[in-house]
Protein backbone atom coordinates (compact mmCIF):
# COMPACT_ATOMS: atom_id res chain seq x y z
CA UNK A 1 0.00 0.00 0.00
CA UNK A 2 1.32 3.83 -1.08
CA UNK A 3 2.56 5.62 1.95
CA UNK A 4 -0.28 8.37 2.77
CA UNK A 5 0.53 11.59 4.35
CA UNK A 6 -1.77 13.43 6.82
CA UNK A 7 -3.32 15.71 3.89
CA UNK A 8 -4.33 12.77 1.97
CA UNK A 9 -6.26 11.30 4.59
CA UNK A 10 -8.15 14.21 5.46
CA UNK A 11 -8.57 14.90 1.63
CA UNK A 12 -10.29 11.40 1.48
CA UNK A 13 -12.07 12.02 4.23
CA UNK A 14 -13.84 14.96 3.31
CA UNK A 15 -14.17 13.85 0.17
CA UNK A 16 -16.36 11.02 1.61
CA UNK A 17 -18.26 12.66 4.01
CA UNK A 18 -19.02 15.20 1.31
CA UNK A 19 -20.69 12.57 -0.80
CA UNK A 20 -22.12 11.04 1.55
CA UNK A 21 -23.92 14.35 2.09
CA UNK A 22 -25.01 14.39 -1.50
CA UNK A 23 -26.65 11.48 -1.42
CA UNK A 24 -28.37 11.56 1.62
CA UNK A 25 -29.38 15.46 0.84
CA UNK A 26 -30.94 14.72 -2.70
CA UNK A 27 -32.31 11.71 -1.82
CA UNK A 28 -35.19 14.30 0.09
CA UNK A 29 -37.42 16.38 -1.69
CA UNK A 30 -36.23 19.76 -2.25
CA UNK A 31 -38.45 23.37 -2.09
CA UNK A 32 -39.52 23.41 -4.99
CA UNK A 33 -41.62 20.24 -4.74
CA UNK A 34 -43.62 21.55 -2.39
CA UNK A 35 -46.34 22.61 -4.34
CA UNK A 36 -48.26 21.12 -6.92
CA UNK A 37 -51.03 22.63 -9.76
CA UNK A 38 -54.37 20.56 -10.18
CA UNK A 39 -56.05 20.97 -13.24
CA UNK A 40 -59.46 19.65 -13.76
CA UNK A 41 -60.16 19.93 -17.64
CA UNK A 42 -57.74 21.74 -18.39
CA UNK A 43 -57.93 24.16 -16.61
CA UNK A 44 -55.48 25.09 -13.28
CA UNK A 45 -58.36 24.36 -10.50
CA UNK A 46 -56.07 24.19 -7.06
CA UNK A 47 -52.81 24.53 -5.73
CA UNK A 48 -51.86 22.17 -3.19
CA UNK A 49 -49.13 21.89 -0.56
CA UNK A 50 -47.53 18.74 -0.10
CA UNK A 51 -46.55 19.15 3.33
CA UNK A 52 -50.23 18.89 4.52
CA UNK A 53 -51.30 15.46 4.72
CA UNK A 54 -55.00 14.61 3.61
CA UNK A 55 -56.67 12.71 0.95
CA UNK A 56 -58.44 15.29 -1.62
CA UNK A 57 -61.44 14.08 -3.51
CA UNK A 58 -61.63 15.85 -6.92
CA UNK A 59 -65.12 15.89 -9.20
CA UNK A 60 -63.99 15.05 -12.81
CA UNK A 61 -65.79 14.04 -16.08
CA UNK A 62 -66.63 10.79 -15.11
CA UNK A 63 -66.56 10.71 -11.23
CA UNK A 64 -64.65 11.50 -8.88
CA UNK A 65 -61.20 10.86 -8.57
CA UNK A 66 -58.95 10.71 -4.73
CA UNK A 67 -55.73 11.82 -4.35
CA UNK A 68 -53.70 10.74 -1.47
CA UNK A 69 -50.91 13.74 -0.26
CA UNK A 70 -48.42 11.83 2.42
CA UNK A 71 -44.98 12.56 3.29
CA UNK A 72 -44.53 15.47 1.04
CA UNK A 73 -45.95 13.28 -2.16
CA UNK A 74 -49.04 12.98 -4.08
CA UNK A 75 -50.46 10.03 -5.95
CA UNK A 76 -54.27 8.79 -7.20
CA UNK A 77 -55.49 6.16 -5.14
CA UNK A 78 -58.81 5.81 -6.53
CA UNK A 79 -60.63 7.11 -10.27
CA UNK A 80 -63.44 6.13 -12.27
CA UNK A 81 -61.36 5.36 -15.23
CA UNK A 82 -61.01 1.69 -16.81
CA UNK A 83 -57.61 1.23 -17.01
CA UNK A 84 -56.22 2.58 -14.07
CA UNK A 85 -52.98 4.57 -14.86
CA UNK A 86 -53.23 7.01 -13.25
CA UNK A 87 -53.43 4.66 -10.01
CA UNK A 88 -50.55 2.77 -11.48
CA UNK A 89 -48.17 5.54 -12.32
CA UNK A 90 -47.87 5.84 -8.46
CA UNK A 91 -45.93 9.07 -6.71
CA UNK A 92 -46.04 12.42 -8.60
CA UNK A 93 -41.64 12.80 -8.81
CA UNK A 94 -39.68 14.86 -11.01
CA UNK A 95 -39.22 12.17 -13.49
CA UNK A 96 -42.13 11.82 -14.46
CA UNK A 97 -43.34 15.43 -13.66
CA UNK A 98 -46.98 14.64 -14.15
CA UNK A 99 -49.59 12.30 -12.98
CA UNK A 100 -53.12 12.50 -14.70
CA UNK A 101 -56.57 10.40 -15.42
CA UNK A 102 -57.12 11.84 -19.13
CA UNK A 103 -60.73 10.07 -19.05
CA UNK A 104 -61.64 11.58 -16.07
CA UNK A 105 -59.87 14.98 -17.42
CA UNK A 106 -57.71 15.43 -13.86
CA UNK A 107 -53.63 16.18 -13.88
CA UNK A 108 -51.27 16.84 -11.37
CA UNK A 109 -47.99 18.92 -11.98
CA UNK A 110 -45.19 20.45 -10.05
CA UNK A 111 -46.16 24.55 -9.42
CA UNK A 112 -42.11 25.34 -9.87
CA UNK A 113 -41.80 24.87 -13.82
CA UNK A 114 -38.94 22.97 -14.98
CA UNK A 115 -36.07 24.25 -17.47
CA UNK A 116 -37.27 24.77 -20.74
CA UNK A 117 -35.59 21.56 -21.98
CA UNK A 118 -35.17 17.89 -21.11
CA UNK A 119 -31.99 17.62 -22.73
CA UNK A 120 -30.27 18.86 -25.95
CA UNK A 121 -29.36 16.76 -29.03
CA UNK A 122 -26.30 18.05 -31.37
CA UNK B 1 15.17 25.07 -47.79
CA UNK B 2 15.05 22.48 -45.10
CA UNK B 3 13.22 23.00 -42.09
CA UNK B 4 14.87 22.56 -39.23
CA UNK B 5 13.65 21.94 -35.47
CA UNK B 6 15.67 22.09 -32.39
CA UNK B 7 13.38 20.08 -29.60
CA UNK B 8 14.56 21.53 -25.57
CA UNK B 9 14.62 18.99 -23.28
CA UNK B 10 11.30 19.86 -22.12
CA UNK B 11 9.47 19.25 -25.49
CA UNK B 12 10.96 15.47 -25.52
CA UNK B 13 9.62 14.84 -22.35
CA UNK B 14 6.14 16.35 -23.01
CA UNK B 15 6.09 14.35 -26.42
CA UNK B 16 7.27 10.92 -24.88
CA UNK B 17 4.49 11.27 -21.74
CA UNK B 18 1.85 12.72 -24.37
CA UNK B 19 2.61 9.40 -26.87
CA UNK B 20 2.13 6.83 -23.61
CA UNK B 21 -0.62 8.86 -22.42
CA UNK B 22 -2.28 8.68 -25.69
CA UNK B 23 -1.55 5.09 -26.15
CA UNK B 24 -3.41 4.31 -23.39
CA UNK B 25 -6.39 6.76 -23.87
CA UNK B 26 -7.13 5.21 -27.08
CA UNK B 27 -6.36 1.50 -25.67
CA UNK B 28 -9.42 2.53 -22.66
CA UNK B 29 -11.57 3.94 -25.20
CA UNK B 30 -12.32 0.23 -26.57
CA UNK B 31 -13.06 -1.08 -23.16
CA UNK B 32 -17.26 -1.09 -22.21
CA UNK B 33 -18.73 1.25 -19.88
CA UNK B 34 -21.54 1.02 -17.99
CA UNK B 35 -22.93 4.93 -18.65
CA UNK B 36 -21.77 7.60 -20.15
CA UNK B 37 -18.88 9.05 -18.66
CA UNK B 38 -17.58 6.16 -16.42
CA UNK B 39 -14.01 5.89 -17.21
CA UNK B 40 -11.07 4.41 -15.73
CA UNK B 41 -8.87 7.82 -16.61
CA UNK B 42 -5.70 5.56 -17.04
CA UNK B 43 -4.13 7.77 -18.73
CA UNK B 44 -4.06 10.37 -15.90
CA UNK B 45 -1.40 8.19 -14.31
CA UNK B 46 0.96 9.85 -16.88
CA UNK B 47 -0.21 13.40 -16.08
CA UNK B 48 0.62 12.71 -12.43
CA UNK B 49 3.99 10.90 -13.15
CA UNK B 50 5.22 13.61 -15.39
CA UNK B 51 4.34 16.00 -12.82
CA UNK B 52 6.04 14.48 -9.94
CA UNK B 53 8.94 13.96 -11.96
CA UNK B 54 8.92 17.46 -14.38
CA UNK B 55 6.95 19.69 -12.62
CA UNK B 56 3.15 21.26 -13.72
CA UNK B 57 3.92 22.75 -17.02
CA UNK B 58 4.99 19.48 -18.36
CA UNK B 59 1.86 17.98 -16.63
CA UNK B 60 -0.58 20.64 -17.73
CA UNK B 61 0.93 20.25 -21.59
CA UNK B 62 0.84 16.24 -21.41
CA UNK B 63 -2.78 16.15 -19.90
CA UNK B 64 -4.34 18.77 -22.54
CA UNK B 65 -2.53 17.44 -25.39
CA UNK B 66 -3.50 13.83 -24.72
CA UNK B 67 -6.76 15.23 -25.06
CA UNK B 68 -6.97 16.54 -27.98
CA UNK B 69 -5.06 14.11 -29.58
CA UNK B 70 -7.01 11.75 -28.07
CA UNK B 71 -10.07 12.68 -29.68
CA UNK B 72 -8.56 13.22 -33.05
CA UNK B 73 -7.41 10.01 -33.27
CA UNK B 74 -10.72 8.16 -31.99
CA UNK B 75 -13.13 10.47 -33.97
CA UNK B 76 -14.60 12.73 -31.25
CA UNK B 77 -13.21 16.02 -31.77
CA UNK B 78 -15.07 18.81 -31.55
CA UNK B 79 -17.87 16.12 -30.63
CA UNK B 80 -19.90 16.68 -26.98
CA UNK B 81 -18.06 13.78 -25.87
CA UNK B 82 -14.48 16.42 -26.87
CA UNK B 83 -16.51 18.91 -25.01
CA UNK B 84 -16.65 17.26 -21.70
CA UNK B 85 -13.14 15.55 -22.13
CA UNK B 86 -11.58 18.76 -22.78
CA UNK B 87 -13.85 20.69 -19.70
CA UNK B 88 -12.37 17.91 -17.19
CA UNK B 89 -8.85 18.04 -18.13
CA UNK B 90 -8.94 22.04 -17.58
CA UNK B 91 -10.60 21.60 -14.06
CA UNK B 92 -8.21 18.63 -13.20
CA UNK B 93 -5.06 21.20 -14.52
CA UNK B 94 -6.42 24.34 -12.75
CA UNK B 95 -7.29 21.87 -9.43
CA UNK B 96 -3.18 20.52 -10.02
CA UNK B 97 -2.37 24.31 -10.34
CA UNK B 98 -4.04 25.20 -6.88
CA UNK B 99 -2.20 22.51 -5.31
CA UNK B 100 1.22 23.53 -6.56
CA UNK B 101 0.95 26.88 -4.55
CA UNK B 102 -0.13 25.41 -1.61
CA UNK B 103 2.67 23.01 -1.34
CA UNK B 104 2.73 23.22 2.32
CA UNK B 105 -0.02 20.71 2.26
CA UNK B 106 2.13 18.29 1.62
CA UNK B 107 0.11 15.78 -0.64
CA UNK B 108 1.43 12.95 -2.03
CA UNK B 109 0.27 11.91 -5.56
CA UNK B 110 -2.57 9.52 -4.25
CA UNK B 111 -4.53 12.82 -2.47
CA UNK B 112 -3.32 14.97 -5.67
CA UNK B 113 -5.28 12.27 -7.92
CA UNK B 114 -8.65 12.56 -5.52
CA UNK B 115 -8.13 15.91 -5.80
CA UNK B 116 -8.13 16.13 -9.95
CA UNK B 117 -10.28 13.33 -10.77
CA UNK B 118 -13.13 14.73 -8.22
CA UNK B 119 -12.19 18.19 -10.19
CA UNK B 120 -12.49 16.53 -13.70
CA UNK B 121 -16.19 15.47 -12.78
CA UNK B 122 -17.44 17.81 -11.26
CA UNK B 123 -16.62 20.17 -14.55
CA UNK B 124 -18.06 17.61 -16.49
CA UNK B 125 -20.90 17.46 -14.51
CA UNK B 126 -21.30 21.32 -14.68
CA UNK B 127 -21.14 21.52 -18.83
CA UNK B 128 -23.88 18.30 -19.03
CA UNK B 129 -26.50 20.12 -16.82
CA UNK B 130 -25.23 23.41 -17.93
CA UNK B 131 -25.59 22.90 -21.41
CA UNK B 132 -26.60 18.63 -22.78
CA UNK B 133 -28.82 18.08 -20.12
CA UNK B 134 -30.12 20.60 -17.66
CA UNK B 135 -32.83 18.62 -16.22
CA UNK B 136 -32.96 19.15 -12.30
CA UNK B 137 -32.80 14.69 -11.99
CA UNK B 138 -29.74 15.23 -13.39
CA UNK B 139 -28.60 16.35 -9.66
CA UNK B 140 -29.88 12.90 -8.30
CA UNK B 141 -26.84 11.26 -10.33
CA UNK B 142 -24.10 13.53 -9.14
CA UNK B 143 -23.33 11.57 -5.76
CA UNK B 144 -22.65 8.53 -7.91
CA UNK B 145 -20.48 9.91 -10.38
CA UNK B 146 -18.56 11.76 -7.51
CA UNK B 147 -18.14 8.46 -5.68
CA UNK B 148 -16.92 7.02 -9.38
CA UNK B 149 -14.80 9.09 -9.65
CA UNK B 150 -13.54 9.32 -6.10
CA UNK B 151 -12.91 5.67 -6.27
CA UNK B 152 -11.16 6.08 -9.61
CA UNK B 153 -9.01 8.46 -8.39
CA UNK B 154 -7.78 6.78 -5.46
CA UNK B 155 -7.01 3.81 -7.64
CA UNK B 156 -4.75 5.69 -10.17
CA UNK B 157 -2.96 7.68 -7.13
CA UNK B 158 -2.04 4.31 -5.82
CA UNK B 159 -0.67 3.25 -9.16
CA UNK B 160 1.18 6.91 -9.98
CA UNK B 161 2.53 6.69 -6.44
CA UNK B 162 3.77 3.15 -7.15
CA UNK B 163 5.17 3.55 -10.18
CA UNK B 164 6.79 7.05 -9.37
CA UNK B 165 8.57 4.81 -6.46
CA UNK B 166 10.01 2.90 -8.93
CA UNK B 167 11.23 5.46 -11.11
CA UNK B 168 12.81 7.17 -8.54
CA UNK B 169 14.25 3.98 -7.23
CA UNK B 170 15.86 3.21 -10.63
CA UNK B 171 16.88 6.63 -12.02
Amino acid sequence: MAKLTTADKIVFFVAFCGIAVLFSYLGSSATSDRFVNVKVAGEDRYIVDLHEEKTLILAGELGDSQLQIQQGKIRFIHSPCNTQYCVRSGWLNQTMGLIACLPNKISVHFSEPSNLYDAINF
Amino acid sequence: MQLRLNPSVKDCQIAALTALAIGIHVLESVLPSPMPGIKPGFANIVTLIAFASYGFEVAAWVSLLRVLVGSLIIGTFLSPTFVLSFSGAVASILMLWVITKWQWLNLSLFGIALLMAMAHMLAQFVVVYWIFIPHSVMLNILPVMLLIAMIFGVLNGIIAQKVNEKLKATC
